[in-house]
């Protein structure tokens, strides 16, 4: 078996939870799953940097975090994402993707530092205090960031609900 | 409660599968492919002193093709000794 080979059940492991977070952050499945797969390059190639006894699906997010902050620099990304949600929200029919398309529109009205915190910590189920070490955050703002995001939301969703 | 109980019922619509037949053999054939461009990207400086010290000795060669053999198996025996040092130096790509 070589190295690589090796490095194939991390990824089964892990795929979903860094799938669904970049899901969560940019709003798209295709990006996020492209998104998701230089992740795990990434990984691959800075192993070495993993300390051990570190939490490996956290060292995960980071890497995700990061990706998804320097793609978003590049230019027209959101515009085209916006574009392409707008025409999703055209064509979709069904009950179950419409209440995932007013969910993603509701995350994408959040701030980039609210959606990664909600993603976090609501979704994935992340400690406040590991969330701000991952987003960089004091622990105080990763919890405002929280309460208003989830506020946010749900306010969005009832609002999309009764519309 | 209900609210969250609600949001993480919407998340679970979005939730990728837990086993992806398909998301692991594309990571490692892109792995692949990134670690051949890698060694690609790292020959070519190698590939350009190549030609280099080949046109600079073409000369000296040409000159002791036209003279005295032995020379000439000298040169060629040093040639593949510093080509064979030249690639031991290469180390492959993870």
């Amino acid at each position: 078996m070589t190295s690589r080979e090796a490095f194939a059940p991390l990824v089964a492991a892990h795929q979903q939870a860094v799938r669904a977070f970049l899901r969560r952050l940019c709003g798209e499945v295709a990006e996020a799953d492209d998104l998701a797969q230089e992740v795990f390059i990434a990984a691959w190639t800075s192993l070495d940097s993993f300390r051990r006894g570190e939490n490996i699906r956290l060292w995960l997010y980071g890497i995700a975090y990061r990706k998804y902050l320097a793609s978003r620099r590049a230019a027209g990304r959101r515009r085209q994402r916006e574009a392409r949600i707008a025409e999703i929200t055209e064509t979709v029919q069904n009950p179950d993707a419409d209440a995932r398309l007013d969910l993603q529109k509701a995350m994408m009205a959040l701030s980039e530092a609210q959606r990664a915190a909600v993603a976090l910590c609501l979704a994935a189920g992340v400690s406040h205090g590991d969330a701000a070490a991952l987003l960089g955050l004091p622990l105080g703002t990763v919890k405002a960031h929280v309460a208003r995001g989830r506020a946010t939301l749900l306010a969005m969703l009832e609002r999309d609900h009764d519309g | 409660m209900m609210d969250d109980d609600r949001l993480a019922a919407l998340w679970a619509l979005d939730e990728p599968p837990a086993r992806d037949p398909a998301f692991v053999p594309a990571v490692l054939d892109r792995l692949e492919r990134r670690g051949f461009r890698t060694k690609v990207v790292r020959l070519v400086p190698l590939f350009v002193a190549t030609i280099v010290v080949c046109c600079m000795i073409a000369p000296s060669i040409d000159a002791l093709l036209q003279s005295d053999g032995a020379a000439l198996v000298i040169a060629a025996a040093g040639l593949a000794l510093a080509v064979r040092y030249a690639s031991g130096k290469l180390t492959p790509i993870r």
